[in-house]
């Protein structure tokens, strides 16, 4: 195989694998938001209601695509198309296994953090182009919990780096093969993993599209496919957090031999989804004020401890 | 609440959070094992309780006649209008309804028509299963709402109580009623 | 009502101080202070009893005394420092109990009574506290009797309030409502089944506070109260303007009631008011247009746009000074101006022949004279003398009659008073005056059932009244010679002239029934005689032909009639056409036939079909009076409007139609002024502002009710109540998803239950309720006192009081009626419920008029040689009658009494003529 064609295959298979895994961790995340309330949630369509999202997709693909009459047309429609492009671009940069995986950028780690931070903008576009009351308010609650979570985000990654020298993702996993980062960057987890969540705005991070208080939020006007992509572009993202955080602090696809490498960095990668989809099952949305204070009054400083104790560490 | 400041109190609270949302994560986590409260409604029906409200009947007294006399107090009881009925007599002069009238597509199955009904004449059964193609079905006529039976009241007569003469019941043969007075009797 | 009249007293409520009127009783002191009393016996209208021990309050001595004494309040008459306690636990207690022991036998059947949801014996078993009954024993029961198609019979529910007696016998004069039995086996019935025969037997309904005597007509197709779309409205089918309450469901009028105003009609209304009304429900109405272009032979329907449309192209064809309008004297101001205005003035007659015409020239002309007043309803009951000349009321003005019954006590009151007795102390008055009345006079061409309390009944020919009035006229004033009258003429008048000797307050009643335009000047003469005798303003009442042929008076001022346009029809060389409004030309002249013979075209605006919608070849479907809105100016000149009660889409309003048409004729070129502003109507408040427009009598039109515009709390007020039933699904079998429901821009009721239910102006008030009070008693909560007028000032606008106008013109003479050989004066005998066509609709009102049969005096049969129970055959012109003769000695001698009937060969607009009478010979086959 040449190559080109086998890159060409790894781009194609990533996708389609982030895409389609993105749409049935919608299904996953309402069987086991069902289980954990006590309910059995979607099980009718297929297998244990695996065909929920063939179903979802040929509703969301019937509707009427509509674009309101007071809308800003063009940005309307980008926006949820740029959503969906900065997380599927992100991941691009995420080595699964050796060998798997788009590119291997030696400043991967920024190409992530800088595509992440684009999100913002799509989330933006949405709400300006809505011309919608509650759209705008998602909006701007967006805009400033996203700038926010950025801040010590990047700077909880630090330690890592500063353990393993590189910004190249591939060589930060190799770099765990004698332990995994979990253990001198435990704070620095709980960080990213918390900025994870605030960047893919999912429970109890969700208050710019908190449906108690502003409909649905940014994509209050959004409907039909637009809405799908908004919304798998919310799963790709908790996808992508659950990888970056399997890259950074769990090794990877390192592991026992007795199980092939992607399996590993698969089996890691789904352990942390179900976290995620527990915190939302568990844990309720703070106030908007309470969420602000507790990035800006609460992580940063945390993430900034951490730094220096870790710069300490590694400079004696 | 504790009044202390300080590092300590900090810490403290930062820990409480912690401590409790972990907790959170862990009751709900070991929800895995519980069992589903759902009944899978199709293939299982689901226990309805005696006072269910659900699809509405007009009953008939012991004798198999109609029992609603068209007194339109379930109508006025309705709160959403649903319900509306003419009154027509018969040459005894036994009152029923000419037509009887329930919109389901509007019902709310509150139960106040059947709370109203001075006759026991309508009465909410347990069947719910009232969906249709075409909303036009939802409007019930007296044909379809008159039942057979008594329902929940098997033994209540109005016409037995309410000392109106009608077909086969003569002034004073009801229950708890003289017989009719003899304006000429001088008896005392 | 006035803080200024000096005879108020004080006293005290519950420890309250209240200033109130002295001279009532306590009931209705309480009553009128809005303060909840409960009461059976007693009612406004018949005074206090104490029978039911309903109304019982705790009276104290003074302030110190704790313990007070229970009295009745309706039978306490107030007095100053008087100090009572309605909420007093030995008062309330006994309330109580009373009425548990009435309950004790009433049976348990509210849900099939068509008195429950109104009744005023719910109402006040819920105000007094009683809901268990504890007693344990058997309930009385009764046979009922079959009292005749309007009023049904459930005796079981008899609480013996004697309220039924009391105002059939004693109010209304009837005798054939009595009270049998016993001890507490008393019955309220008649002799034996029966119909009951007064006129006023619907008000039984209203009178009794429970269901014995309920509306059958209204049970027939039965809706509660509180599922009426109601409208205020007023009768049409007499001149007098009774109030009415009109109320609707699913599209069909379901009943009458009486509204209260205190200068008409008070609490009370004829059985006609209360039982014509299917004609509007009738499917031998008219509800589409319909045309007949010219060469076809048959009427296409069509919508009433196009129909209008074919009548514009008419007038655009003949010019409008070749088309004439014919208004109606049942057809509301606003019509017949709308009429009048397309028309233009030249061309607008009045739907009357000459003598009608020159009845309501002459009526014009008399009570515009400045030193002539006509009194209201219950001003007449405040007459101390009454002469009646040439009118049988009780046909003609029913609700007339029975104030005239109540002036009748006056004398007994004033006696009564003398010895300080109270109006309000009923049975008190009655054994003090044991059977005097006032005087009346009653003077009529046969007998009347006022016969019964007037002190002198005199039965003349129609010529022989007028010499009657004019001598007695003149023997008022002092100059009566008696030359000229025959010996018993002369005596009549000398007894009519002792009997009116001492009248301070007299009244003198005519109408235009008696046909005589002399007559009607006559009653004025007397009139005048006897208000210079008694020194005081001259009391005359007309009755006149129709709900509004005041209006129609006053709005052509000119007066021409249909013998004028068929003459001014006749003489012209171009062809014409004819626009008639509500009026049956068939019925009204004998020229009929030749008029419409000599007309190009006949458009006619109506809602029931006639002789000459048959004839037409446009027909406009026209709203009936329940279904539109407009103003009828009653006999004394009060302007009143009524409201549309429901919406039929398919007939729309006349005056809608007018307006549409003028607008129609504007687009063909130019119009005179009258039909620029006409066409420039889009709401009935524009028109209303048209008509004021003329100024006069007609300047304050605006302020008759108030306008469309008027909103409570920024809503309209609603038709129908708050509890109304059945938005959803009335109409659910034919589409589930419900319309919108018709909006109003025509007057500020609204077709919703939207709205406030206090407050009403008085002149908007569709039925009345109150918390608490669910029957028609709730009145007294919107009274300014009790018998007073309503809160807010009455209704309606009295025209001839505020018109600076000087006397109209009076009328030309009328050329005498001349008798040839073998013939007979004919005359029109009205019965009630026989005499329209709207009245013979109603089924119920059909099966209680009289058979038909001319009336003549034994003696003139016998001089023709007749019998009683004879067929006869009356002829006049081409028109022939077949008919059973009645003779009756109470009659005046040469006349012939022909019975005013619906679509009768010979109607009454036929007559007064002279008629040819020859006996049917039964021909044996």
């Amino acid at each position: 195989m040449s190559p080109v064609m086998y890159n060409l295959l790894n781009v194609v298979l990533i996708l389609v694998c982030v895409v389609f895994g993105a749409a049935l961790l919608t299904w996953l995340e309402r069987r086991l938001l069902g289980i954990w309330q006590d309910r059995y949630g979607p099980n009718r369509v297929g297998p244990f209601g695996t065909l929920q999202i063939v179903a979802d997709m040929i509703k969301l693909l019937m509707k009427q695509d509509w674009v309101p009459p007071f809308a800003d047309r063009l940005i309307f429609i980008v926006a949820p198309a740029f959503a969906m492009f900065v997380v599927v671009a992100a991941f691009a940069v995420i080595p699964m296994a050796p060998g798997v995986g788009v590119v291997d950028l030696n400043i991967g780690l920024l190409f992530f953090l800088a595509m992440t931070s684009l999100g913002v903008y799509a989330v933006m576009f949405g709400a300006y182009a809505s011309d919608n009351k509650y759209a705008m308010l998602g909006g701007l609650r967006a805009a400033a919990q996203m700038v926010s979570y950025e801040v010590f985000m990047g700077l909880s990654l630090m330690g890592v780096v500063m353990l393993a020298g590189t910004f190249n993702l591939r060589e930060l996993v190799l770099a765990q093969a004698d332990g995994w980062f979990i253990g001198p960057q435990i704070v620095g987890f709980f960080i990213f993993f918390m900025a994870g969540i605030a960047e893919s705005h999912r429970t109890p991070f969700d208050l710019p599209e908190a449906e108690h208080e502003l409909t649905a939020g940014f994509h209050t006007e959004y409907s039909g496919m637009k809405f799908a992509m908004f919304f798998i572009g919310e799963y790709v993202s908790v996808l992508m957090s659950a990888a970056m955080i399997t890259v950074l602090f769990f090794g990877g696809w390192l592991g026992p031999a007795w199980f092939p490498p992607l399996g590993w960095f698969l089996l890691k990668t789904m352990a942390l989804v179900l976290l995620m989809i527990l915190i939302r099952g568990s844990l309720p949305r703070p106030r908007y004020d309470q969420l602000m204070s507790f990035g800006w009054k609460f992580m940063l400083p945390l993430a900034l401890v951490n730094l220096l104790i870790t710069g300490a560490l590694i400079l004696i | 609440m504790k009044q202390k400041t300080g590092l300590g109190q900090y810490i403290y609270i930062v820990w409480d959070y912690f401590y409790s949302n972990i907790v959170t994560l862990v009751k709900v986590a070991s929800h895995t094992f519980t069992k589903a409260d759902t009944v899978e409604y199709p293939e299982q029906m689901p226990y309805l309780a005696p006072r269910f409200r659900g699809r509405i009947v007009l009953t008939r007294d012991p004798t198999g006649e109609e029992r609603c006399v068209a007194c339109n107090l379930c109508a006025s009881a309705c709160p959403t209008d649903c319900i509306s009925l003419q009154k027509t007599e018969d040459e005894s002069g036994r009152w029923s309804a000419e037509y009887f009238r329930i919109n389901f597509s509007r019902c709310v199955f509150c139960g106040m028509c059947e709370e109203a009904c001075p006759t026991y004449a309508i009465q909410l059964t347990q069947d719910f299963e009232l969906a249709e193609y075409e909303r036009q079905n939802m409007v019930y006529e007296k044909q379809h709402l008159l039942i057979d039976g008594p329902g929940k009241h098997p033994d209540y007569n109005f016409y037995e109580l309410s000392g109106k003469a009608v077909s086969g019941r003569a002034k004073g043969a009801g229950t708890q009623e003289a017989e009719p007075v003899n304006l000429k009797s001088l008896l005392p | 009502m006035n803080a200024t009249i000096d005879n108020l007293v004080t006293i005290y409520i519950d420890g309250s101080a209240y200033q109130v009127k002295a001279g009532g009783h306590l009931l209705e002191t309480c009553l009128g202070l809005a303060k909840d009393l409960p009461y059976f016996c007693w009612h406004p209208a018949l005074g206090s009893v104490g029978s039911c021990r309903q109304c019982a309050v705790q009276l104290y001595q003074d302030a110190e005394d704790q313990r007070g004494r229970m009295v009745m309040a309706c039978m306490t008459p107030v007095a100053e420092g008087m100090r009572v306690s309605l909420s007093a636990t030995m008062a309330s207690q006994f309330r109580k109990q009373c009425i548990e022991v009435t309950m004790a036998n009433h049976p348990h059947d509210c849900p099939v009574c068509e008195e429950g949801g109104e009744c005023h014996l719910q109402d006040m078993t819920l105000q007094s506290g009683h809901t268990q009954r504890r007693h344990k024993g058997h309930k009385k029961t009764y046979h009922n009797q079959d009292l005749g198609p309007c009023v049904g019979h459930e005796m079981n529910r008899c609480i013996s309030c004697y309220r039924c007696v009391r105002f059939y016998q004693d109010y209304a004069g009837g005798d054939d409502l009595v009270v049998l039995g016993s001890r507490e086996n008393v019955y309220f019935g008649r002799h034996q089944d029966g119909c009951l025969t007064s006129h006023f037997s619907g008000n039984l309904a209203e009178v009794c506070p429970t269901g014995v005597f309920y509306d059958k007509v209204v049970s027939d197709s039965y809706t509660r109260k509180w599922d009426l779309q109601s409208a205020p409205s007023i009768c049409s089918h007499c001149s007098l303007g009774c109030n009415v309450s009109v109320g609707e469901r699913q599209g069909q009028v379901k009943r009458v009631t009486n509204r209260y105003h205190s200068q008409v009609n008070g609490y009370f209304i004829c059985d006609k008011g209360r039982y014509g009304f299917a004609h509007s429900n009738s499917d031998q109405g008219l509800y589409q247009a319909q045309v007949q272009p010219l060469g076809d032979t048959k009427k296409v329907t069509c919508d009433t746009l196009h129909g209008l449309d074919y009548v514009a192209q008419i007038m655009n064809e003949l010019g409008a000074e070749n088309v004439f309008g014919l208004g109606s004297p049942r057809a509301s101001v606003e019509e017949n101006f709308a009429l009048q205005s397309v028309v233009g003035k030249a061309n607008f007659y009045a739907g009357h022949n000459a003598i009608q015409d020159a009845i309501q020239t002459q009526v014009l002309h008399q009570l515009t004279q400045p030193d002539i007043y006509t009194p209201s309803l219950k001003q007449i009951e405040q007459a101390d003398a009454i002469v009646i000349i040439g009118e049988d009321l009780l046909h003609t003005a029913p609700r007339m009659a029975l104030s005239v019954r109540q002036a009748s006590r006056n004398l007994g009151f004033a006696k009564a008073a003398a010895i300080g007795i109270p109006k309000w102390q009923d049975e008190p008055v009655r054994i003090h005056t044991q059977n005097q009345l006032s005087p009346i006079i009653s003077v009529t061409s046969a007998a009347t059932d006022l016969d019964d309390i007037s002190s002198q009944c005199v039965h003349l020919a129609p010529n022989d009244m007028c010499d009657f009035a004019r001598a007695l006229a003149s023997a008022v004033e002092g100059q009566f010679d008696g030359s000229g009258l025959s010996a018993k003429l002369h005596e009549q008048v000398q007894q009519s002239l002792a009997l009116l000797a001492g009248a301070k307050r007299p009244l003198v009643i005519s109408g235009a029934s008696s046909q005589s335009p002399e007559l009607i000047d006559l009653a004025a003469q007397l009139a005048l005689a006897l208000g210079r005798q008694s020194g005081s303003e001259a009391w005359l009442s007309y009755a006149l032909e129709a709900a509004n042929s005041m209006g129609l008076g006053l709005l052509n001022k000119d007066p021409k009639h249909v013998g004028d346009l068929a003459l001014r029809v006749q003489q012209q060389s171009t062809p014409s056409a004819l626009i008639v409004l509500q009026t049956d030309l068939f019925a009204l002249s004998t020229q009929a036939a030749a008029l419409c013979e000599n007309l190009r075209h006949l458009v006619v605006l109506d809602q029931l079909p006639s002789a000459t919608s048959d004839q037409a070849d446009v027909v406009i479907a026209c709203a009936s009076s329940f279904e539109t809105e407009g103003t009828y100016v009653n006999n004394e000149g009060r302007a009143q409007r009524y409201f549309s009660v429901h919406d039929k889409q398919s007939r729309p309003d006349a005056w809608r139609s007018l307006t549409n048409l003028a607008a129609m004729v504007i687009q063909a070129g130019p119009c005179s002024d009258a039909v620029t502003q006409l066409a420039s109507c889009t709401k009935f408040d524009d028109l209303c502002h048209l008509v004021s427009q003329q100024g006069g009598e007609f300047a304050h039109w605006c302020d008759v009710a108030p306008s469309a515009d008027f909103r409570i709390a920024g809503m309209k007020i609603p038709r129908q109540t708050h509890r109304a039933s059945g938005r959803t699904s009335l109409y659910a079998n034919e589409n589930v998803s419900e319309s919108k429901q018709p909006e109003d821009a025509d007057s500020a009721l609204g077709f919703t239950m939207e709205g406030t239910p206090i407050n009403k102006p008085s002149a908007l008030i569709p039925q009345v309720w109150s918390p608490g009070w669910n029957s028609n008693e709730a009145i007294n909560k919107f009274q300014q006192e009790i018998n007073g007028p309503l809160k807010g000032g009455e209704a309606g606008l009295r025209l001839l009081d505020i018109s600076p106008n000087l006397p109209l013109a009076a009328a030309a003479l009328i050329p005498s009626i001349t008798i040839g050989a073998g013939q007979i004066l004919a005359h029109t005998q009205n019965h009630l419920f026989a005499s329209d066509r709207a009245s013979a609709l109603s089924a119920a009102l059909k099966q209680r008029s009289t058979v038909i049969s001319a009336r003549m005096h034994p003696d003139t049969a016998a001089a023709m040689g007749l019998v009683d129970g004879a067929e006869v055959c009356v002829a006049l012109a081409q028109a022939q009658w077949l008919l059973p003769l009645t003779v009756d000695a109470s009659m005046a001698v040469d006349l012939l009494l022909l019975p005013s009937q619906y679509q009768a060969p010979i109607s009454a607009g036929h007559l007064p003529a002279a008629v040819n009478l020859s006996a049917v010979t039964q021909e044996v086959n």
